[in-house]
């Protein structure tokens, strides 16, 4: 029997395997990930490659890997949650000072470039493909809005999203922390305060390029097969 | 006017549980109505926003009446507004988190649920119906799941599945084709991506044609488009395109059935793309300087660049920018009969053109797979 394979492109915005507070979505990862790596050997006729992108930690190494050698990979993109510097912050300063002064430098442009870039090869190579957003934040808005740009130029992917109850509280906690640090902060700069608002619009993207797609969105609601 | 307004100051400041309220409405508009038109200070609008003052001062009243407590009363009253900020802060960051969600998980095919009922009903009162959501049972295979689940929206939407490609390890190069024995045939190469990929491993996967142009027959190669890559350093497409022509011209051995023949080849320009004359001028000395390297004659428009020689009987066309031909946009017009390209390599049957999609030059294995 001929084996079918599936790539499937997904977008986390907590790292795995410690993801925090969400310890059913760290499971659900955890088997998506040993399920891709130790498929049984009996005759299963389907095999499922997973390309992850999952939140970078602050000053580490790009993580790309390919999907040629192993089952389940990762690319790693700036987290929202960590503020990354320009070049000339660091001019004359030690890394932590920079850390709690600076601007986020919307990586959104790089964010989407690898996304488009991962997505593009794995069709290239004319394989089908889904992409799956794990979590509704930065990332899983950028996984979204491959699909939705696919969608409308008439070369649609499968999208699915992953939704578990908790993680409603855990970005109202944060959306709450992030106004109470801007409200009880009396000497709020300028640049924090700017940090804090990006944070804040990153926890919760605007969806506002939704106008832009709204052929394709009218076209989901009406069918129950979007693509 | 005087009189008028006292009037209509007396009125709005009347509670309308009077039995001539009605009367007194009317005739209050009314007379409101002659103090904006006729009034001094008409032109500033003055009893309009009086009376709309005064409105927000009955209002008031009525609602410290409802209340209990003079309203003034408890603006003099010590606040907690961060106490009162927090709790409307909380509930709505739950409103707003909420309606992302539902927005969020509208133009999902399926939304996986990871927690039973209790995520079902959640999605449910997200707007999400219940035929896009997908229990996931951790306990079991989650690969699997998920592969069913992709299943299931092909299933959904199969009117609006375009015909998947045939990788190129898939296709059957095998004997000649029943029909096309004696036939000759042309391979059309397109979207070649000149600067994408390596340089290098699309010049074998040229050369590994060889053999194959050679048992099919084919007695001419058109290279349709993107011999000039736009959005790729000008240095690094003239280099690949280099390397390619190179292969190519040890191609062009096989369809000439010589040693080695001149590459002819002939470009054509899309005017709206190249209609910059310095743009022209760098394209036309660095196919001259090409011509010339590799002893072969380039036709550029009415130009005759490279060695000029009498026209060689097996020319290689090579047509330059004509549109997206991933989509099979104008392609037609470059190969009459050729549409988009159900598949990385076919052979089209009507115009018995072998159709190579550029793309496959960009992958790693292509050489491997022709060899």
């Amino acid at each position: 029997m001929e084996q079918e394979s599936l790539v499937v492109v997904c977008g986390s915005d907590l790292s795995f395997p410690n993801a925090e507070a969400a310890d059913l979505l760290s499971r659900f990862l955890f088997q998506l990930n040993s399920s891709v790596n130790g498929r049984p050997i009996n005759a299963s006729t389907s095999c499922v490659k997973a390309l992850c992108f999952v939140p970078a930690p602050y000053g580490s190494e790009a993580l790309i890997q390919s999907l040629s050698n192993h089952a389940c990979v990762h690319h790693t993109l700036p987290c929202p949650s960590i503020p990354i510097p320009r070049g000339a912050d660091f001019i004359g300063r030690h890394v932590s000072q920079v850390e709690g002064d600076v601007h986020l430098p919307l990586p959104d442009a790089y964010r989407t470039f690898q996304m488009q870039q991962a997505i593009r090869s794995q069709q290239r190579a004319g394989e089908p493909l889904m992409l799956h957003s794990h979590t509704p934040g930065m990332i899983g808005y950028h996984v979204r809005r491959e699909a939705l740009k696919r969608r409308y130029r008439s070369k649609p992917i499968p999208f699915v999203a992953t939704h578990w109850t908790r993680y409603q509280p855990f970005v109202e906690t944060r959306v709450v922390e992030i106004v109470d640090a801007l409200r009880s902060n009396q000497s709020l700069t300028f640049n924090e305060f700017f940090t804090h608002g990006g944070l804040l619009e990153r926890l919760i993207p605007a969806l506002h390029e939704d106008q832009k797609y709204a052929p394709a969105l009218n076209a989901c609601s009406t069918t129950s097969g979007c693509w | 006017m005087l009189y008028d307004v006292r009037m209509l100051v007396n009125h709005w400041y009347t509670l309308p549980n009077q039995k001539s309220y009605r009367a007194n409405k009317r005739w209050g508009r009314f007379l409101l109505w002659l103090a904006n038109v006729g009034g001094r200070h008409s032109h500033h609008q003055l009893q309009g926003s009086l009376a709309a003052a005064s409105g927000l001062r009955e209002l008031t009243q009525i609602l410290a009446m409802c209340v209990g407590v003079p309203l003034e009363e408890i603006w003099k009253r010590p606040f907690s507004s961060n106490s009162l900020a927090a709790c409307s802060m909380a509930e709505g960051s739950g409103q707003m988190v909420r309606g992302y969600l539902a927005k969020f998980y509208e133009p999902c095919d399926r939304v996986f649920n990871l927690e039973g009922e209790a995520g079902s009903n959640d999605l449910q009162s997200l707007g999400v119906p219940r035929s896009k959501v997908v229990n996931i049972d951790l306990t079991a295979n989650v690969g699997q799941q998920i592969f069913e689940t992709y299943r299931s929206i092909v299933d959904d939407s199969i009117s609006r599945i375009s015909p998947k490609r045939t990788k190129l390890s898939d296709f059957e190069w095998g004997p000649a084709l029943p029909g096309y024995e004696s036939t000759s045939s042309s391979l059309a190469m397109s979207d070649l991506h000149l600067g994408d990929g390596s340089g290098t491993e699309r010049a074998q996967a040229t050369i590994a044609l060889k053999p194959h142009v050679e048992r099919l027959n084919i007695d001419c190669i058109d290279i349709v488009g993107d011999l000039i890559q736009r959005d790729v350093p000008k240095v690094v497409s003239a280099r690949h395109r280099e390397t390619f022509l190179s292969a190519l011209q040890h191609l062009s051995g096989s369809t000439s059935r010589n040693e080695k023949s001149i590459i002819s080849v002939k470009v054509e320009v899309d005017s709206s793309v190249l209609a910059n004359s310095k743009r022209m001028l760098e394209v036309q000395k660095e196919l001259q300087t090409f011509a010339f390297k590799i002893g072969g004659r380039i036709e550029l428009g009415d130009m005759t660049l490279g060695i000029p020689n009498d026209a060689p009987q097996n020319s290689i066309p090579v047509y330059m920018e004509r549109g997206n031909h991933d989509e099979g946009e104008r392609l037609e017009e470059v190969i009459p009969g050729a549409k988009l390209a159900p598949s990385m390599i076919r052979l089209d049957k009507s115009s018995g053109v072998l159709f190579c999609h550029g793309n496959i030059w960009n992958l790693p294995e292509v050489p491997l797979a022709l060899k």
